[in-house]
């Protein structure tokens, strides 16, 4: 019974720290990533089970992570939940249109979350998983 | 003839027996004889006081040639006709009378006959010289008084006539004149210099006809002056065919000279206004041709000679009161001008004016300056952006680890520390809310508050906000209540700006409300216009003054009376509810009593199909009798997902749908605010069946591109039906399908 494990890729290493600590405290396994190029890296090493990924990015953005994601095999069926700062409608809509299986705005609402991640992982119970 | 009717004759003759003989066969003739007179004297001193209209006149008195001094003195004096009767038709005797210009003689002894006609023929005689010698007083009196001067000389050139003004002019007088030769009084040149001078006299014998002469003549007067005058000279015949006689008239013309001579300038001085002006002026005639251009107008229509005048204009002109045309400049380069038209006259017919100016530079500075200011506006938006973000990320860190250490994730915090806690959290979401009105304002300021209408029950979008309010107001000991008008119709309203609106107005009202009071929301239809909604919230707090009602809507307001505990904030919220109020097509306004209260009241839109569906009811759909009701559903999966994914689904599809509309004809209907599972889509179509298999395919297909519907488990239908415009109660069908939507919102 092993914990599922989420990247999260964002490049506030603050907000990286309180969003593990977050998952971490329900029983999620959590890594992270503070640009675009680590995050493809992590993903390809670490087969995470879900990517939380933040759009605005050093290295690349959101965006060119989700494309190169898409174009492997072997990740391209991790789902992945957007979050953004950004206050634009067109940001939503390229989300979508990319794929994601989430979206959401921050500030970051710890509960709307949890629910996104439970859902989006697909276990009414964490600890239950594969 | 006419007959002199009862002319009056007064009988000179010495001897008495011939006197009443004449006497009776006068009277027998008609006539009345007024007297008879024997002497030279009496004759003369009957006549004056008789006045007879004619004497016959006995040459012969006592032995004497007297009759003839006598008609003398009698035709002389007093214009009275006389006969002479005689009974000497010697030489000598006739010769001696026809010196005073008798009107006839009668031999005697005579007939009545040669009487009558005598009398008849001196009576007419002398009626044409009255009438002749009255026209010759008339002709000369109008020579005399006449304004031009009048010169007549014979065809030597000797003065034979001059008038009043011929002396003015002249400044010779008639007496130094009259019989001298003309050009000693009328010296005339042709020039300025005076050298050229002129024989009139010759140059009307030459002619032999009426001659005009006005072209720089100048006569020399008497004193040496120099006087422009016209002059027209006429041959006067002696009635065979030669002349006998020539007339001069001639005027001063120097004041009308002096009057062309100002009119010239003026024309002059007008001409180069016009030539001169740097906006090009045009005259064009009713049926768009160029009448006038000067050289600006012809440059700016890029012609350069006059072949332009009538040539047609190249813009429309009539009913035009300014446009703006283009033009070509200086180097040839197109310009931008702005034209004005009025309407003129011309030639006197009616056309238009039109004036342009070049307003190229103008014009490139504007856009100039808008760009500037666009330039300025995206950087501040951008800055602001940029701030909030950046201020943002630290915030939601901060939150983060608040509710991290609230929550007990590091570790067991005391029961002060958690109090400490809460606060730094309550204020980290003031901070939050703050940044969320700073960009709000920079989008109201620049008109880009976004507003996605739904259709929305007022009613759930105030109770979901008085419970968010809940805790706060119960910290002061507040109640929230709430009054909603039974049947209360929807809106066509933004969920989530209206709740931010409600929100604003409700922390307000908690914040100036005294402690343990009540603050009433209520909602109707409002009693002003049944169209709209009114939401009010009331307090019981400080109140408004009355000068303050206006202001407080106003950008970065503070209101005077702040609470002692609360914090004076940005001065924006109202400024947003009444942007946000605005955007929806509804009003906000204050009423307030200070001490007492105040009551803020916002209206909003009823939700009205037949308005939404007025741009698509053309005549080609109430040709067609139907519009065509697309329904789209959206079937959550079995697994339920959380809210928020399937918000974002939800939102996904509507811009779906949105972005594949067809304006023209097509319109989507706001969505229902009701949660729960499933969501339904409608879209009226100004379409046929033909059109509406289209609608479908081009529906289905675009959603089909959304992975992330698949994916999730989302089921999708998409089916249609009509709705019936041709029939009269198509007000009472839109209420029928708008209660369909309804219940299929809520089916769902």
């Amino acid at each position: 019974m092993s914990k599922k494990k989420i990247l999260i890729v964002e490049d506030d290493k603050d907000l990286v720290i309180a969003l593990s600590k977050r998952l971490r405290a329900n029983s999620y396994d959590t890594i992270y990533a503070l640009d675009a190029v680590s995050a493809i890296q992590m993903a390809h090493r670490d087969k995470p089970d879900l990517i939380i990924l933040d759009i605005g990015l050093p290295r690349g953005d959101g965006f060119s992570v989700k494309r190169k994601l898409d174009s492997s095999v072997h990740l391209s069926d991790i789902p992945i939940v957007m979050m953004t700062a950004q206050d634009d409608s067109t940001v939503f809509k390229r989300s979508f249109r990319a794929g994601v299986a989430a979206f959401f705005q921050k500030p970051i609402d710890d509960e709307q979350l949890l629910s996104i991640v439970k859902t989006v992982l697909g276990d009414s119970s964490p600890l239950e998983g594969k | 003839m006419k007959k002199m009717a009862k002319a009056n004759i007064l009988i000179v003759e010495d001897e008495r027996i011939t006197a009443e003989i004449i006497q009776s066969a006068l009277k027998k003739l008609g006539y009345a004889v007024s007297s008879i007179a024997s002497t030279r004297k009496e004759a003369v001193k009957k006549a004056e006081e008789l006045r007879p209209d004619l004497v016959l006149m006995d040459i012969m008195l006592k032995g004497k040639m007297e009759g003839i001094e006598a008609a003398d003195q009698i035709r002389s004096n007093f214009n009275i006709p006389v006969v002479y009767l005689t009974a000497y038709s010697d030489e000598q005797t006739l010769k001696r009378a026809r010196i005073t210009d008798p009107f006839g003689y009668i031999l005697k002894p005579f007939e009545t006959k040669e009487l009558h006609t005598a009398i008849e023929i001196a009576l007419h005689k002398h009626e044409m010289e009255r009438k002749l010698r009255k026209t010759q007083e008339w002709l000369s009196t109008t020579l005399k008084n006449i304004g031009d001067a009048v010169i007549a000389t014979d065809i030597k050139g000797f003065v034979t006539y001059m008038n009043l003004m011929a002396e003015v002019l002249t400044g010779w007088n008639k007496d130094e004149a009259l019989g001298g030769r003309l050009n000693k009084v009328f010296t005339i040149t042709r020039n300025e210099k005076g050298k050229r001078s002129i024989n009139p006299v010759i140059e009307v014998m030459k002619k032999g006809e009426v001659l005009n002469l006005s072209n720089n003549l100048l006569l020399k007067n008497k004193d040496g002056e120099k006087i422009p005058i016209a002059l027209n000279g006429a041959p006067i015949s002696d009635g065979k065919g030669n002349i006998a006689e020539v007339v001069f008239a001639f005027r001063n013309i120097s004041e009308k000279l002096q009057m062309e001579e100002a009119l010239e300038n003026t024309k002059a001085s007008f001409r180069s206004v016009v030539e001169k002006n740097n906006d090009g002026l045009i005259i064009v005639d009713r049926n768009g041709i160029v009448r006038f251009a000067n050289p600006k107008g012809l440059a700016f229509m890029g012609k350069n000679d006059k072949r332009y005048i009538g040539k047609k204009f190249r813009y429309p002109i009539a009913k035009v009161k300014s446009a703006e045309i283009k033009i070509s400049r200086a180097n040839g380069k197109p310009g931008v001008g702005e034209m004005h038209v009025v309407e003129t006259e011309w030639e006197n017919k009616p056309g238009y004016l039109v004036s342009i100016r070049d307003i190229t530079d103008r014009k490139r500075l504007i856009e100039k300056l808008e760009k500037a200011h666009q330039q300025q506006i995206q950087t501040r938006d951008k800055f602001l952006s940029h701030i909030s973000h950046e201020l943002r990320t630290p915030l939601s860190v901060i939150h983060q680890f608040v509710t991290i250490l609230l929550d007990e994730l590091d570790g067991e915090v005391n029961p002060t520390q958690k109090e400490d806690l809460e606060i730094v959290l309550r204020n980290t979401n003031q901070l939050s809310m703050m940044i969320g009105d700073l960009l709000d304002v920079t989008r109201a300021i620049t008109g880009r508050i976004n507003i996605d209408p739904h259709l929305l029950s007022i009613a759930e979008e105030i109770s979901k906000t008085i419970s968010a309010f809940k805790k706060r107001a119960a910290e002061k000991g507040l109640l929230l209540h709430s009054e909603i008008q039974d049947d209360l119709p929807s809106v066509y309203a933004d969920p989530v700006r209206i709740r931010q609106v409600l929100s604003n107005l409700i922390d307000n009202a908690i914040k100036f409300t005294p402690e343990k009071e009540t603050i009433a929301i209520r909602a109707s239809q409002y009693h002003k216009d049944p169209d709209y909604v009114c939401v009010e919230v009331a307090d019981t707090g400080c109140g408004i003054d009355p000068d303050e009602k206006k202001k407080i809507f106003e950008y970065l307001y503070q209101a005077k009376k702040i609470p002692v505990p609360n914090r004076k904030g940005l001065g924006l919220g109202l400024f947003i509810c009444k942007e946000i109020v605005f955007r929806h097509d509804g009003e906000i306004w204050v009423e307030s009593v200070p001490e007492k209260g105040s009551t803020f009241y916002f209206t909003l839109p009823v939700y009205s199909l037949a308005k939404l569906l007025a741009p698509i009811l053309t005549n080609d759909s109430l040709q067609r009798g139907f519009l065509t009701l697309c329904t789209i559903k959206i079937f959550p999966p079995d697994k339920p997902l959380p809210d928020q994914i399937w918000e974002n689904i939800i939102q996904m599809v509507q811009d779906v749908l949105r972005s594949s509309l067809f304006q023209d004809s097509e319109v989507l209907l706001p969505m229902t605010n009701s949660p729960g599972p499933g969501q339904t889509f409608f879209l009226v179509a100004n379409a046929n069946k033909k059109e509406t298999n289209g609608i479908i395919k081009r529906i289905k297909g675009q959603l089909a591109l959304c992975d992330v519907l698949q994916n999730a488990g989302i089921e999708i239908s998409v089916s249609f039906s009509k709705i019936d415009i041709s029939r009269e109660d198509f007000s009472a069908q839109l209420d029928q399908i708008e209660k369909k939507v309804i219940f299929c919102s809520m089916e769902n």
